[in-house]
């Protein structure tokens, strides 16, 4: 057997060592690390949500073979492709599920960094692009909630958009783009699916590539308690040690995916009618939950703001200390570092009342 | 003149707030009579001020807008303000006009085509000559007073066109037009009528349709049935002509029936023999059925020509309404395990409408055309159900797919797993 | 030829692994196959042909999911109408002997520019546009 499959493999790389520094790949990665401790669990979701992302990019493709992006045919090509397409139900509802497992996944990831300290410096710019991404991943989502036409999916964008019309000054020019002229009409679908299919997966592309880098750039971040205990320091090499066990997670994904997708296949209601009056029980997905039921405990009017406004506001500000996080909290003061984190908890309880109370609402 | 009008309005800009301020001083009395100048010269002097009502009625009034006065109803002289001087006799005044005065005091106008073409063409002018054929204008012309007379339902002094919402003879308004003297037990008394009729007709799908749902086109009025100013109560072989005029496939299947000579043989008022007349209801599949009470029972008895066709009937409706409970549970399996079944839904839709249609051949009293509908009944019913059955075995086929390829990820897992293992240690 | 378990478990590996790829590569290739079926999503359909239709006829069709009426007129033009009653959503036909379009539950009548003329209806038929393409005839909404 001399040309057994190895040998043929040979050839291919020997071919390929010949053009390219393979070589050099190779060494740099036999040293790329993961560092083992109780909390190596979470370091998964971050491989997870870009997986779930190549997914996304997957499916959204193969979904624009036959979605139609006009006001006139949206609701019924999807339909087409959820009743008539082969698998088309398979690709839009692992597409949908796929959405929403990536912005919990994306969640997770953030507050398993943020709960580990991994935004500390020189990690503030990872935190920061990380934050810029998961804002693209909900603006995804909002722009492709709509893409189906449907009641729900219409006047959810229309209280959405409302939301964004509060803003001070920019809000309404802002809402005015965004929905194509005063209302959310027939002209606002081609904008979301603009944005949708063009301009967030170029802006998420840029992001995921400079987060990536940087975390390249700079290494895993390790437990803190590693610097004042070399003895306890543990890791396993990412290639293959790592890298197979993060594919056999993708693998499981997958998989939770297509179950989901056969037993709760995504549904798709009656199409929207700008005419109609709204349903009663609009809601929008629950990432967006907690801010639409915080918005709704705004009493009409804060001193001289609207309430709404008012809301924002707080938002807003809470928001900016979330992105500051890393400069608030440099690990040089323990008090300091235990409000932060206090602080991170009481986020979580605060989001997820916030949520429930929105899905009971 | 660019020059006058820009000097106009500085002027009226500086005096605005002032000119203002007199507007509010005003009284609106004074917009009001800008607005139409009410004919009646100087009656309204006084009956204006003692009938504080008669003003607002009459400025509402068609004929206050088509310029007519008192005078052309009461007489009398308008131009004098003396009250004396403007009911003198000699000016043919007659105060307030008796039932009998009034017929003829708008019949005068309103039978006179040429008077009437040049004011209102559209208008029909055979109200009169109509109402005299009527029950209202036979009592009336013996000397009965309480009867309807035109100004009963159009009112004296506040008449509106039939199309104005507030007109009591608009569609909607006209059963309680009606009802304010049938429906008076008291009033009614003497004329030995019943006086349930309003109360049956709200309860009505005509008295539903009109005072629920509005449908002021579609359903009928007590007039749409009795005639407006020939009202009278129809005649027994009118009665399909009556109810045909909207149900008209209904009528001419009935009147193509062997039913249709042998109603008439017995007298049977057609359409109100079996669905009655004021309480007309919404028709039920169990009037068929062959137990006491049913319709066909009125006149047939278990075992003759009649009541096979109408246990025929009956069971034909039950098994389609049968089928359609199996689509419907079906469907609605199929929907809550995120099938799309808009397919067969439309199938379910096709069927639907052929059961309205096969209620109404029901009127052709015939087997074979009742049979031919039913099979285009259930070739719809068919096709939805298997539309139902496929979008389940899609679900199978979906399940079973699933179960393939977990079956596959659980070997790679496995032997992933196995490969993990096999690594050599993390130092 | 000598087989270590290292290599049977590779051999395994990417048996599965490839078994398993297509599993998950067949639903896409099939996705892309176009069904046979064309859409739902009408924008337009073939109603009649010209030659089908005698002047002064009409028949139902279905535009998308809707029963949908074309008449051709006396004159031999093409007009076309979604086929609810705007009454109580009976579907309507046509009726050669009045030239009308018929509503059978209560009488309804329209005229061939869908003009509500008898009738409970309260208001026109929603019209649909009729294209001539040689001998076929199609139909599209109203733009």
């Amino acid at each position: 057997m001399s040309t057994s499959p190895e040998n043929r493999d040979r050839a291919i790389v020997a071919w390929a060592k010949d053009r390219y520094p393979i070589a050099k790949f190779a060494e740099w990665a036999k040293h790329k690390t993961v560092p083992v401790g109780p909390n190596a669990f979470w370091y998964y979701f971050g491989g997870i949500t870009l997986f779930l992302f190549l997914i996304q990019v997957g499916t959204g493709i193969l979904l624009m073979f036959y979605y139609k992006g006009s006001a006139d045919t949206a609701f019924a090509s999807v339909r087409f492709i959820s009743a008539k397409v082969p698998f088309g139900w398979l690709i839009r509802s692992v597409h949908a599920w796929s959405a929403n497992l990536m912005i919990l996944s994306a969640f997770i990831h953030m507050f398993s960094v943020f709960f580990m300290r991994a935004y500390r410096k020189p990690r503030e710019l990872t935190w920061v692009s990380g934050i810029a991404l998961l804002g693209l991943l909900l603006g995804f989502g909002f722009s492709g909630y709509l893409l189906p036409w449907n009641e729900l999916a219409f006047f959810a964008t229309k209280v959405g958009t409302d939301i964004v019309g509060v803003i001070p000054v920019i809000g309404e020019p802002i809402m005015y783009v965004l929905r194509g002229g005063e209302d959310v009409t027939g002209s606002t679908l081609p904008r979301f699916f603009a944005l949708h299919v063009a301009l967030f997966p170029a802006l998420l592309t840029i992001f995921i590539a400079g987060h990536l880098f940087f975390i390249q750039l700079q290494g895993i971040h390790e437990p803190g308690t590693w610097k004042a205990h070399p003895e306890q320091r543990k890791t396993m090499p990412f290639f293959p040690h790592f890298f197979m066990r993060e594919m056999l997670l993708w693998l499981i994904t997958l998989n939770i995916l297509a179950v989901l997708a056969v037993y709760f296949p995504a549904e798709l209601g009656v199409e929207a009618d700008p005419f109609a009056p709204a349903p009663a029980g609009i809601k929008p997905e629950w990432y967006f939950l907690a801010t639409f039921e915080f918005l709704k405990y705004m009493p009409a009017h804060v001193g001289p703001m609207e309430g709404e406004e008012f809301g924002l506001l707080i938002i807003s500000i809470g928001f900016l200390g979330w992105c500051l996080v890393p400069w608030i909290d440099r690990g040089r003061n323990p008090k300091l570092t235990k409000i932060v984190m206090a602080a991170g908890v009481a986020i979580i309880v605060f989001l997820s009342i916030m949520t429930y109370r929105g899905f009971a609402a | 003149m660019r020059f006058l009008a820009s000097a106009l309005v500085i002027v009226s800009a500086a005096f605005g707030p002032v000119a203002w301020a007199d507007e509010l001083d005003e009284p609106e009395e004074a917009v009001d009579s800008a607005e139409i100048e009410l004919p009646g010269g100087e009656c309204l002097a006084c009956h204006l001020t003692t009938d504080d009502k008669l003003g607002e009625l009459w400025k509402a009034d068609v004929h206050a807008r088509a310029g007519i006065t008192c005078v052309t109803c009461h007489g009398g002289d308008d131009t004098k303000a003396d009250k004396d001087l403007a009911k003198r006799p000699g000016t043919k005044y007659r105060g307030a006009l008796t039932p009998r005065q009034v017929v003829d005091s708008c019949g005068g106008c309103h039978s006179d085509a040429e008077y009437m073409k040049e004011r209102k063409p559209l208008l029909p002018i055979d109200q009169l000559e109509k109402y005299w054929t009527s029950w209202h204008g036979k009592l009336l012309k013996e000397g009965e007073p309480k009867v309807a007379q035109c100004a009963s339902c159009h009112h004296a002094h506040g008449i509106r066109e039939v199309n104005d919402a507030k007109s009591p003879v608009y569609a909607s308004n006209v059963p309680a037009t009606c009802a304010h003297c049938h429906a008076d037990a008291e009033y009614m008394r003497e004329f030995g009528i019943k006086t349930n009729q309003y109360e049956q007709y709200v309860e009505s799908v005509h008295g539903k349709a009109l005072l629920e749902k509005n449908d002021v086109r579609g359903a009928p009025a007590c007039n749409d049935c009795h005639g407006n100013h020939g009202a009278a109560p129809p005649s027994v072989s009118a009665i399909t002509h009556i109810c045909g005029a909207c149900h008209s496939y209904n009528a001419e299947l009935f009147l193509g029936s062997p039913l249709a000579p042998a109603f008439r043989e017995r007298s049977l008022a057609d359409c109100v023999a079996c669905h009655g007349q004021h309480e007309i209801t919404h028709t039920s599949d169990s009037w068929l059925e062959d137990e006491p009470g049913g319709a066909c029972r009125k006149c047939h008895e278990t075992g003759d020509e009649g009541s096979e066709l109408a246990l025929y009937f009956a069971d034909s409706m039950e098994s389609v309404h049968q089928s359609f409970d199996e689509i419907d549970g079906l469907l609605t399996e199929a929907e809550t395990k995120g099938m799309d079944v808009t397919e067969a839904e439309d199938y379910v839709e096709a069927a639907r409408q052929g059961l309205m249609q096969a209620r109404t051949l029901i009127h052709a009293f015939s087997k074979p055309v009742m049979e031919e509908k039913l099979i285009e009944i259930s070739a719809n019913q068919a096709a939805a159900l298997e539309a139902g059955y496929s979008a389940l075995r899609g679900l199978q086929e979906r399940r079973r797919g699933l179960a393939i390829s977990t079956l596959l990820l659980l070997l790679l897992t496995i032997v992933v797993a196995i490969k993990i293992r096999m690594l050599p240690p993390t130092e | 030829m000598k087989f270590d378990r290292r290599t049977i478990v590779n051999w395994f590996l990417g048996g599965s692994a490839f078994a398993w790829a297509g599993s998950v590569i067949f639903p896409v290739l099939r996705y892309l196959m176009p069904p046979p079926e064309q859409e739902a999503a009408v924008s337009a359909v073939k109603a009649a042909t010209l030659t089908e239709m005698a002047p002064n006829s009409g028949k139902i069709f279905k535009f998308g999911r809707k029963p949908a009426l074309i008449v051709r007129r006396s004159d031999g033009t093409f007009a076309a109408f979604l086929a609810k009653c705007t009454h109580l959503d009976c579907v309507v036909q046509y009726r050669k002997d009045k030239e009308r379009i018929w509503c059978a539950c209560h009488d309804g009548l329209y005229d061939l520019n869908g003009t509500n003329v008898g009738g409970p209806p309260p208001r026109p038929l929603d019209a649909l546009e009729v294209h001539m393409q040689g001998d076929d005839v199609y139909v599209t909404r109203k733009s």
